[in-house]
């Protein structure tokens, strides 16, 4: 500015332009003045350092003399400067990589703001850059966390699903178009409630307006209706999606197809049952042996002394019972080891210890093990799986025996909170579980047993068979005292 | 002509102890039967001069036959002991290490033939 310029200008006019130089120095974009012929007029305090010049290699300058060329051809800055000095229009809004000598490229947000004069004439143009390099990396780390959870989503096993607040789907991922035989296209704006069972649909709704009122649900069966018209078992668990005021905007569902699941489950029941009754082949053997023995030597007695009268008649009696205690062990036998047909039916859970007791209440008294029964004669009946059951209790009974290699008492127990779950007890008096082994006990294939003792699955079996209840089971162990389980299952109303 | 030895059986399952005794009554032999290896042990020590042959089942539910066996062996080696069970086989480890050790002097294996229990008798006890 020359000095008589600033002789010319009243107070206030000084005052302005002070405030002007305040602010062009102290903000945090780079600022640059020309005149109409493209030279440097002002360069604030923020260029002069982001592009390492001085005032005195600034201003006076073409542009072309401040910017490198490269940038000044993809960015066409002197053509754009001058047509706003033409059209008196502003240019905003464009980004431009810059690059000081000895720095790392820095991304830069600039436009071009035309200074008016009282007659309406372009005096001069103001190029205001923001240096947007870590929104931009912010951006891009943004957009790659997004792709990376499309593909999550995209290549996840289980449905995936977003729902506004009303439960209309919003999105609808691979697994659920496999699922459900549904494409995307075909649900959108729909409500999920379209797809669901139609016994359950009522549940479904209740289930979305819980979540918009904030109700979150986790591991929620419910039938899906596929587009064949198959109803497939879904485990559901949904979570709120909300904006920064934490108002709800939408809910996130999250479907595991358990048709598949259930089916490895039940074949892994099976083959663990018939290795639980090769454990305990050897007393079946016995079981058996012995009322075939009195039956063979009775037929041969008959045989060797058909003149004996009293002699026959008991022997006719002993051959006919025998054969039935034989037929009787067989028969238990064979109902244990049929596959389960996956139905839930009333059942008094005295009955299933009973039943699954007398497979091996000879082995454990011959193991010099008491049992002792403490059953709620009054226990109200719970839809089981009962050969499931059945199961789960023998596996408990031989994990009991084996941990009473001397014998011992078994304690059998039956009890109920009278109006939410079952519970059944079984307490040994045998080795304990040293507590380094209590996390372990329910992993497959985890056994203190000698090989052909145990099968290791056991507990693991009994855990599934549990859950597959919707029960729980938990354990308290002393060493050297015994240890106690105690199984929950829950009483369901309809 | 001097008396046959008593035979004492020991089995769990009643109609067990019927069976056997019948065949050895019907042989010529007299009898007792317990139901339990305790019941079985007062047996012995109460008659055991005129007790020659014992029949041993081997899952007891109180004592285990092979115990009651090397107790018996020690304490009353004059009478013969053949185990009698549905659990072992001839062959089992610890039927053929009894035999070897003369834990016991014969097995017969449940179901059994009559005659088997003949030629186990004539082989631990020649008749006289």
């Amino acid at each position: 500015m020359k000095s008589t310029d600033f002789d010319n200008m009243s107070l206030s006019e000084r005052k302005y332009e002070r405030l002007c130089t305040m602010i062009f120095s102290c903000i945090p974009s780079s600022l640059l003045m020309f005149d109409r012929n493209l030279r440097v007029v002002i360069a604030n305090k923020n260029f002069l350092e982001k592009s390492r010049r001085t005032e005195y290699e600034t201003i006076g300058k073409h542009v072309d003399d401040i910017f490198p060329s490269v940038i000044l051809q993809y960015t066409r800055l002197s053509e754009r400067i001058r047509t706003v000095f033409e059209t008196g229009v502003g240019d905003r809004g464009r980004e431009m990589y810059y690059r000081s000598p000895g720095l790392p490229t820095r991304v830069y947000y600039y436009n071009l703001t035309p200074l008016v004069d009282n007659q309406g004439v372009v005096e001069s143009v103001m190029l205001i850059m923001d240096d947007i390099t870590q929104q931009v990396s912010l951006r891009e780390k943004v957009r790659q966390t997004e792709r990376h959870l499309a593909g999550v989503v995209e290549s996840a096993n289980d449905i995936v699903t977003s729902l506004d607040p009303k439960g209309m789907i919003l999105t609808w991922n691979n697994a659920a178009e496999r699922i459900s035989g549904y494409i995307e296209r075909e649900l959108l704006s729909k409500p999920l409630t379209s797809i669901c069972a139609d016994t359950q649909k009522a549940t479904l709704v209740s289930i979305i307006e819980g979540l918009s009122r904030g109700k979150t649900v986790k591991h929620i069966e419910l039938g899906l209706k596929t587009k064949t018209g198959k109803i497939i078992p879904i485990s559901w668990s949904f979570a709120l999606m909300r904006d920064d005021a934490q108002a709800v905007v939408g809910i996130v569902g999250v479907g595991q197809d358990l048709a598949e699941r259930r089916e490895l489950e039940a074949q892994l029941f099976h083959s663990a049952k018939l290795a639980s009754l090769g454990v305990m082949a050897g007393g079946i053997a016995h079981e058996i042996r012995n009322p075939l023995g009195i039956s063979s030597a009775a037929a041969q007695l008959l045989l060797e002394y058909p003149e004996n009268e009293t002699l026959r008649k008991e022997c006719a009696q002993k051959i006919y019972s025998g054969i039935k205690r034989a037929s009787q062990i067989i028969e238990e036998l064979l109902k244990f080891s049929r596959p389960s047909e996956g139905r839930f039916e009333l059942t008094n859970i005295n009955d299933a210890i009973m039943e699954t007791l007398t497979l091996i209440e000879k082995q454990l008294v011959l193991m010099r093990i008491e049992i002792k029964k403490n059953l709620d004669q009054h226990i109200p009946l719970i839809k089981v799986e009962r050969n499931l059951m059945k199961q789960a209790f023998l596996n408990m009974l031989l994990n009991a025996a084996n941990a009473m290699p001397d014998g011992g008492t078994l304690t059998l127990t039956t009890a109920t909170d009278g109006k939410n779950s079952v519970m059944i007890g079984f307490r040994d008096t045998g080795c304990g579980i040293p507590s380094e082994n209590v996390d372990k006990i329910f992993d497959p294939f985890f056994t203190t047993m000698p090989v052909g003792k145990g099968t290791g699955l056991g507990l693991s079996i009994t855990y599934s068979i549990i859950k597959h209840h919707e029960g729980a089971i938990h354990v308290e162990s002393t060493v050297g005292k015994g240890t106690a389980f105690t199984i929950k299952l829950p009483i369901k109303k309809e | 002509m001097s008396e046959k030895p008593r035979v004492l059986i020991v089995d769990d399952e009643v109609d067990m102890c019927w069976a056997l005794e019948n065949i050895l009554m019907l042989e010529g032999y007299k009898t007792h039967t317990a139901t339990s290896g305790k019941e079985g042990l007062e047996l012995i020590r109460q008659l055991h001069p005129n007790i020659g042959m014992l029949f041993l089942d081997v899952k007891l539910p109180d004592i285990d036959g092979l115990k009651f066996a090397s107790f018996a062996k020690q304490h009353y080696p004059q009478i013969k002991i053949i185990i009698i069970s549905g659990y072992y086989y001839r062959d089992s480890e610890a039927v053929q290490q009894g035999l070897a050790n003369s834990l016991f002097d014969g097995f017969i294996g449940k179901p059994f033939n009559i005659s088997e229990i003949r030629s186990a008798i004539e082989t631990i006890a020649p008749s006289q």
